[in-house]
């Protein structure tokens, strides 16, 4: 179990060399980027602030939760500062005996980070202005994952 | 009695501070949000925000303590 707030450019080949392990049959990642657009606007940046203390202590609740749930091993890394179009916002690696397992895992992860992390990403706009956004809720999430 | 409070996000922004000393004499985190977001124009309604308490998630009906640390959050977005 790994769970990591960095200021640093994340990078994936390097994290997935620390999941290898000659009892996995599967590996399944995640990585969250930032786009150019959102709601109609041109997005050119987002700044990311955490509470470190306490994004440990969920964080690794999450993953707790995943391994228990899925029989996985799992990491994650989420980015926090200033971040460019196409940077890696956040990356979840999941490892398990089969496959299946691994996707599930994966996507309860995300899921719980964008609703429980204690993460706050504000939106920098090419007109100039910026936002904080409110909530995280594109409707991506599975709500089964949501039901602790 | 004394209370660190820490800033987030839009908190911290409109705060213009990640932390603060505040002397309290109400122990309800309800009462030190209200004088905080008349200080601060905090958007946020008590009720729309999470709290932390000694960097634990804590209902909103816990009473402070002398020493104690209090964040209040804001929806979260990573990811």
């Amino acid at each position: 179990m790994l769970f990591r707030i960095t200021g640093e450019i994340i990078v994936p080949e390097k994290l997935r060399q620390t999941m290898l392990s000659s009892s996995a049959g599967a590996y399944c990642s995640y990585e969250g980027w930032v786009r150019d657009h959102n709601e109609g606007k041109d997005v050119n940046a987002l700044h990311y602030s955490a509470y470190r203390e306490l994004s440990h202590t969920i964080g690794c609740k999450i993953l707790d939760e995943a391994e228990s749930k899925f029989k996985v091993k799992s990491a994650i890394v989420h980015r926090v500062g200033d971040l460019s179009v196409a940077d890696i916002a956040v990356w979840v690696g999941v490892t398990a005996h089969h496959r299946g397992d691994t996707f599930l895992a994966c996507r309860y992860i995300i899921d719980n980070i964008k609703h429980r992390l204690p993460v706050w990403k504000k939106e920098v706009y090419s007109n100039g202005e910026e936002k904080w956004i409110e909530n995280n809720h594109c409707g991506c999430s599975d709500p089964k994952n949501l039901q602790l | 009695m004394e209370i660190t409070v820490l800033y987030f996000g839009q908190l911290a922004e409109l705060a213009k501070k990640s932390e603060e000393t505040k002397d309290v004499f109400d122990p309800s985190l309800y009462a030190l949000y209200a004088d905080l977001r008349k200080a601060y124009n905090f958007p946020q309604e008590f009720t729309q925000l999470q709290v932390a308490v000694n960097h634990q998630l804590s209902a909103h009906n816990t009473e402070l303590c002398d020493g104690d640390s209090v964040a209040f959050l804001p929806p979260m977005t990573g990811g």
